[in-house]
């Protein structure tokens, strides 16, 4: 990292008098600027870019904005009542609207009572069209907005010259954006900013996070070596207790609702001022919300709930009431976690796994929101085993194992849209866009030809339909590319951005007024009349025309719940292994979490039927159900290597004999069922977990699973061969509408060798295998000493893994002789669950 | 009802039973694993849902989908006509995706291979996706007869519908079934359904995606399951 010395680049007399300004304001406050925020603002005078680390709510927002601000006191200084607000000065981005709309009032306020004649203002996916349009003439000089909408900017005729005045550039939250396409995104916005404005400055804001130098690294790309990394170090103390159930004999192994304990909880919620009561899904927050206003239905106007779902207007109702402290309770998702602004809560409750260390210690980060105070978190287990994850995180903080967020790397499918965006503004000269897009982190070891073969999947529709000219999306015209038409241009900015949904469904009141989206799956199983349960109401399907569903109230006493896609998290592997560790040590007779004492008649079960596997042993359970053969194996990876390691093993087995095999995984093990003995010989001899030709097995097992089909979904949506349609919009166009897997299918036998296919294999590969890992966690087993338990009844951790639905299947044998033992498979109809 | 039988369109052994023969108004149905079925007494033989020209539709409207589904589904359909010499080959529907803008690729693509079969007479029963690409292109040498096609003792038409004046042979909702078997055996398969007075066939081109039905108790399925039609036990639906 580099020490700063202050240079005085600006006006001498200008800095004093600004910086008196921010004295003024920190003063009127009651606080004093800390000593990391003076660090930015010194390397921000000094035309530096940086990274800022910090816990959330401790000040990064000032430590990134008053640097520019405060140059824009010095450069006012000689001037008096501008005629018009300044230019485009400062760039924020953030990874979430509900953040845009609190940083937006954070920095008008300051930019108010500094007196700066700035205009500051919002650009999100929520902006009305005709806000929109004016900022289209003159956009403020402050302008808040998200990368999707940002990247619309750049696909606009004229897009330099708004940004020819850009001083700073301001990523919030950066560690959440970098371990996604998303990431990417700002990646690549910022390399053109950069190509524009060599001037500009580029902070991020990142808090807990376990590799901050990858993250500076991948924010600044080539410039990295000019980077500053500022840490805002404070000391906080984080307490994490859990809430246990008293008779643990009578609580679930598996699933996820977990509403054992809601009666505790109410208690909790009424003894604390305030409650933030994090779930790990959406339907989660739906379902506790219920319960919660069942068991107190006095409490409807006092206790709310907010996700990602619901409207605008309702979120912001519910931020409000708790800015105002007008709410006892808030049941909410990953949609609080970021920096949304409000006074810290009593109390922070989280339902269910906190499955990652870096994520437990930001939630608990809301309560106790102040430098020096101590954060608090309660854990309420839905199942048996949550307990141990919390004994598992509690560790995980003491020693500071926290998760890296791993950047993205040369995700081609980001590459392609990216492409078509600046096509539809002024276009661009491919070598120099080569050039700039390696200097990005994500893209910085593209080779030409991947880069090549890109450019013609956009124009000519690639290598598989080069002899044909149908196909123009941008055409090359005197050595610059542009849009081919109005038509693509029009329907590929409503698709820019990289977050897969289902096609959404606007719910709305038959008076117009909007609840939120649901998926297009969940509506089609209901019907006229069907009562189901959302936005913290029960309402009556009315009608579904251009993709809105028209509701009313309904008395109805329940109904099902939605369920969203993308809402299973993965145990993160630090905290896969504090697991391990913490079930070593009841293997050995240790328990002094209360979490781990509370669990011991489960543990003595687990036992009884088999044993409690200790760090050098690796457990084989083997058990004969009316579902078939399972075998079950505990490698404690979590769950996508673990989901990996089923893929290989299936893989390897199936290759000795014809095998069907049915794989399901979960943090803990994997699962292997058949509907005939699986043999077993080859897994006692070891070769089964060899480390020889593992990369070509794993490749081999990855297509054979069709584990590519399921990334193949969000590739195709991003490089624009899946059209998702948009909320409130007509459906058009289903004529040219094909599933993801249909195209799959397609692609692999008429274009095996497309690059989309490959980055899906690779995207397996890297992001959900981790080769490393999945390599690692294979020698341990080839090392471990081998536990083989031939069961009578499942146990307790081979239990959640058997109950898993979502499986994946792998076969040697012909289909025709897989179909012979099949049957019609009855569906289900909705139900309430 | 429904015996096995070699599959036509190979001299050499292939699978035993790849092919169904099922016998209906005492007619009998060569139910093919290209998903078309054959006519014998009529030397017919009927294919639906073909959507001809569907991925050069994608790609006009810029949207970058392999080239090479529509040979593929013609050199399939080459491999029958010259393994079953029909004299007529029914489209039930859906004979192209769409109006192409480059209808050059209909001369260049489907002409040739129409000369190849200048001896079958080729007819198409009207689908919606017909009236959306408007008349069929001269290249394709068919007779385009309307909604619905009379042949004793059957009606054929594109969409299924009840009729007074035949059994019912449609195509259009592209049918397939979900299977499951003990120890997470699952697969979902195209299939023709047979009911008491109408049947749905498999969609024929290799660019379509399927719907999952629910068959009745009535309902007779036969399932494609790669290169063989099998018979689903009676009254496996529900």
């Amino acid at each position: 990292m580099n020490t700063q010395t202050q240079t005085h680049a600006d006006n001498p007399h200008g800095p004093n008098e600004a910086q008196a300004a921010i004295d003024r304001w920190f003063r009127s406050r009651g606080w004093k600027p800390l000593a990391f925020q003076r660090e930015a603002w010194r390397a921000y005078r000094a035309g530096r870019s940086g990274l800022i680390h910090a816990p959330t709510g401790i000040g990064k927002t000032c430590a990134a904005a008053f640097g520019a601000m405060q140059a824009g006191l010095a450069a006012n200084a000689d001037r008096n009542q501008p005629d018009r607000p300044a230019p485009l000065t400062v760039l924020w981005v953030t990874p979430l609207r509900a953040l845009a709309a609190d940083t937006l009032v954070a920095l008008q306020q300051a930019a108010a009572e500094f007196g700066l004649p700035w205009s500051v203002a919002g650009r999100t996916g929520d902006t009305p069209a005709a806000v929109k349009k004016r900022q289209q003439q003159r956009l403020p000089t402050v302008l808040v907005t998200t990368p999707e909408s940002l990247h619309l900017l750049l696909s606009h005729a004229g897009a330099r010259e708004r940004f020819d005045r850009l001083e700073l550039v301001v990523v919030d939250e950066w560690h959440e954006l970098m371990g996604s396409k998303r990431g990417v995104l700002v990646e690549l916005a910022l390399a053109r900013l950069r190509t524009w404005r060599k001037r500009v400055r580029t902070w991020g804001l990142s808090a807990t996070l376990g590799n901050t130098e990858a993250a500076l690294r991948a924010l600044l790309g080539s410039t990295a070596d000019q980077g500053v990394l500022i840490q805002g170090r404070v000391p906080k103390t984080i307490r994490v207790t859990s809430i246990r159930p008293e008779v643990v004999e009578r609580f679930p192994w598996a699933g996820h609702l977990g509403l054992k304990l809601l009666p505790r909880v109410i208690a909790r919620i009424e003894a604390a001022g305030s409650t933030l009561v994090f779930t790990n899904t959406r339907s989660q927050t739906e379902i506790w919300y219920q319960a919660i206003l069942e068991a107190q239905p006095d409490w409807r106007a006092r206790v709310a709930l907010h996700h990602g779902s619901l409207d605008r207007r309702e979120r912001e109702r519910v931020e409000q009431g708790l800015r105002e402290g007008a709410l006892m309770a808030v049941i909410c998702t990953s949609s609080l976690d970021l920096g949304v602004d409000f006074s810290p809560v009593d109390q922070v409750i989280q339902i269910g796994s906190p499955k990652g260390v870096a994520r437990l210690m930001q939630r608990a980060g809301r309560s106790g929101h102040r430098p020096g105070l101590t954060s608090a978190i309660v854990c309420v287990p839905t199942h048996a085993f949550e307990l141990v994850e919390v004994a598992a995180a509690r560790s995980a903080i003491a020693t500071r194992g926290i998760e890296p967020r791993v950047p993205v790397t040369r995700p081609l499918d980001v590459l392609a849209q990216y492409l078509v965006t600046l096509s539809l503004g002024d276009g661009f000269r491919p070598s120099a866009l080569y050039r700039e897009l390696r200097t990005t982190h994500a893209f910085q070891d593209l080779p030409r030809t991947e880069y090549d073969w890109a450019l013609d999947f956009v124009s000519t529709g690639g290598e598989a339909l080069g002899a044909y000219s149908e196909f123009h999306k941008i055409i090359r015209r005197d050595g610059r590319y542009t849009a081919a038409n109005a038509r693509i241009a029009g329907r590929h900015r409503m698709q820019i951005g990289t977050i897969t949904a289902d096609a959404a469904i606007v719910v709305k009141y038959l008076n117009g007024r909007r609840l939120g989206s649901v998926e297009e799956r969940f509506i089609a199983r209901l019907k006229r009349g069907d009562v189901f349960v959302f936005a913290g109401r029960r309402l009556e399907y009315i009608r579904l025309r251009d993709m809105v569903l028209y509701v009313r109230r309904s008395r109805a006493p329940r109904g099902p719940i939605p369920q969203w896609l993308g809402g299973r998290m993965p145990l993160s592997s630090e905290l896969a292994a504090a697991v391990r560790d913490q079930l070593d040590r009841a293997a050995r007779g240790v328990a002094d979490a209360p979490e781990m004492q509370a669990l011991e008649p489960i543990l003595e079960l687990q036992a009884r039927r088999s044993i409690i596997p200790g760090a050098d042993e690796l457990l084989l359970e083997t058990l004969v159900s009316r579902d078939g053969h399972h075998l079950f194996l505990f490698p404690f990876a979590g769950r996508l290597v673990n989901e990996g390691l089923a893929a290989l093993l299936a893989y390897r087995l199936s290759r000795k004999r014809p095998l069907t095999l049915s794989l399901a995984a979960n943090d803990y093990g994997l699962e292997l069922l058949a509907d005939r003995e699986i043999p077993l010989d080859a897994l006692e001899d070891r070769r089964l977990f060899t480390v020889d030709r593992l990369v070509e097995d794993i490749l081999d097992s990855v297509n054979a699973a069709e584990m590519g089909r399921r990334q193949f979904r969000e590739i195709a949506r991003v490089a624009g061969l899946v059209f998702p349609g948009y909320p409130g919009r007509a459906k058009h166009g289903g004529q040219i509408q094909a599933s993801s897997s249909l195209l799959y299918n397609v692609f692999q036998r008429y274009a095996p060798d497309n690059l989309l296919l490959a980055q899906s294999t690779r995207e397996v590969l890297e992001r959900q295998l981790e080769y490393q890992r999945l390599r690692a966690s294979l020698e341990r087993m080839a090392r471990a000493r081998l536990r083989r338990v031939d069961l009578e009844q499942p146990t307790p951790l081979a239990f959640p893994i058997m109950v898993d639905r979502l499986r994946s299947r792998l076969s040697s044998e012909k289909l025709a002789e897989r179909v012979s033992r099949m049957q019609l498979r009855l569906e289900k109809k909705a139900d309430d669950k | 009802m429904t015996s096995s039988a070699r599959h036509p369109s190979s001299g050499r052994a292939r699978d035993q039973g790849c092919v169904v023969e099922h016998v209906l108004r005492d007619q009998r149905l060569m139910l093919l694993p290209e998903r078309a079925l054959f006519w014998q007494e009529k030397k017919m033989l009927v294919v639906a849902d073909a959507h001809f020209g569907k991925a050069q539709l994608f790609r006009e409207r810029g949207i970058p989908v392999p080239q090479g589904t529509t040979a593929a589904d013609l050199q399939r359909l080459s491999l029958l006509l010259a393994a079953l010499a029909p004299e007529t080959l029914l489209f039930l529907g859906d004979l192209t995706h769409g109006p192409i803008d480059d209808p050059d690729i209909y001369e260049r693509l489907i002409a040739p291979w129409r000369a190849a079969h200048a001896q079958v007479a080729m007819t198409l029963v009207s689908g919606n996706h017909d009236r959306w690409s408007g008349p069929p292109s001269s290249a394709f040498g068919i007779d385009w007869v309307g909604e619905e096609r009379q042949e004793d003792p059957f009606v054929f038409t594109h969409k299924p519908q009840g009729s007074a004046a035949g059994y019912n042979l449609a195509g259009h909702l592209h049918p397939a079934v979900a299977m499951r078997g003990r120890g997470g055996l699952a697969a979902t398969l195209p299939c023709f359904c047979f009911g008491p007075d109408q049947a749905l066939l498999p969609a024929f081109g290799g660019f379509t995606g399927c719907q999952v039905i629910r068959p009745g108790a009535e309902d007779q399925v036969f399932v494609v399951a790669d290169e063989a039609v099998m018979a689903l036990p009676a009254k496996a639906g529900g």
